[in-house]
């Protein structure tokens, strides 16, 4: 199946990254000489979350704006790839943290809890849709909630120029002078592409998934 | 605690993650596919279904 070759594929390709970041990526000057190598799967994770948070937009604006079936499909795969990539981010970045400044989380760092949030909000709706009856007045919450996560990824996305506190400043787009190495650029973009590649995999497994739970919703009910 | 053990806790939660999200993925799909196979078996043979 191609969702399942996509994903072998993705996994792969981001697992060559990971060994890259361990043995070719040069040391970090002024972080924790291991731990720092941390980023090669943390930061591509939270790129790729910014996608899937995408999905859920474009997914819940579908459903909003065109009551649209695919929509409504599209926001649910979105949901739980959001809740799977901002985990990824959301256990990896405490742990760096631990090493790094000897505290997993500062709550005063407005872009670890901009991020916390979204991660939350993606865990709510992955929960709401696993428990709620599939009605049209839960389809509209679900998807004004779906809305509202998009509007925190720019706010996420800018924490760190906005009120930099404890988590590094951007080093993509940043600052002159503030740029990262390009070997760990490098290493991130094909981290990158594993993931991404990864999670049109999972998007696919997860659309046949609700194809066929709707093809067999149907046939129970023309049986009952 | 040594700093290669958060390198290499760090990547056994992510690898946990995904490998456990990828796994359950799966596991629905073959899950549904099964049910939905019985559910049209049943119907293309309903004096089977009657017994």
């Amino acid at each position: 199946m191609r969702g399942v070759l996509l994903m072998l594929v993705g996994l792969g390709v981001a697992g060559v990254a990971m060994v890259l970041g361990f043995v070719h990526a040069p040391a970090a000057q002024g972080f924790e000489p291991f731990s720092f190598r941390i980023i090669f799967w943390h930061v591509p994770a939270a790129w790729t979350s910014f996608l899937t948070f995408g999905m859920l937009f474009v997914g819940s604006l579908a459903w909003f704006w065109k009551r649209s079936e695919w929509g409504w499909t599209l926001s649910g795969i979105a949901a739980e790839l959001s809740l799977l990539f901002g985990l990824c981010v959301v256990t990896s970045g405490p742990i760096w943290g631990a090493a790094e400044w000897g505290t997993p989380w500062d709550w005063s760092d407005a872009r670890l809890n901009t991020y916390g949030l979204l991660s939350a909000l993606a865990l709510f709706l992955v929960m709401a849709r696993r428990s709620q009856p599939d009605t049209p007045e839960f389809r509209d919450v679900y998807a004004g909630f779906g809305l509202f996560g998009f509007m925190l990824v720019p706010i996420t996305y800018m924490a760190t120029r906005w009120w930099q506190e404890r988590h590094p400043a951007p080093v993509v787009g940043g600052e002159e002078g503030n740029m990262v190495d390009g070997t760990i650029l490098s290493i991130w973009l094909l981290a990158f592409a594993g993931m991404v590649i990864l999670m049109i995999g999972q998007a696919l497994v997860s659309a046949e998934v609700q194809k066929c739970e709707r093809r067999l919703a149907e046939l129970q009910q023309g049986l009952d | 605690m040594e700093d290669i053990v958060y390198l290499a806790a760090a990547y056994a939660a992510m690898i946990g993650l995904i490998g456990w999200f990828t796994w359950q993925l799966l596991d629905r799909l073959a899950d549904v596919k099964a049910r939905l196979h019985a559910v049209e078996e049943s119907l293309s043979n309903p004096n089977d279904s009657e017994e």
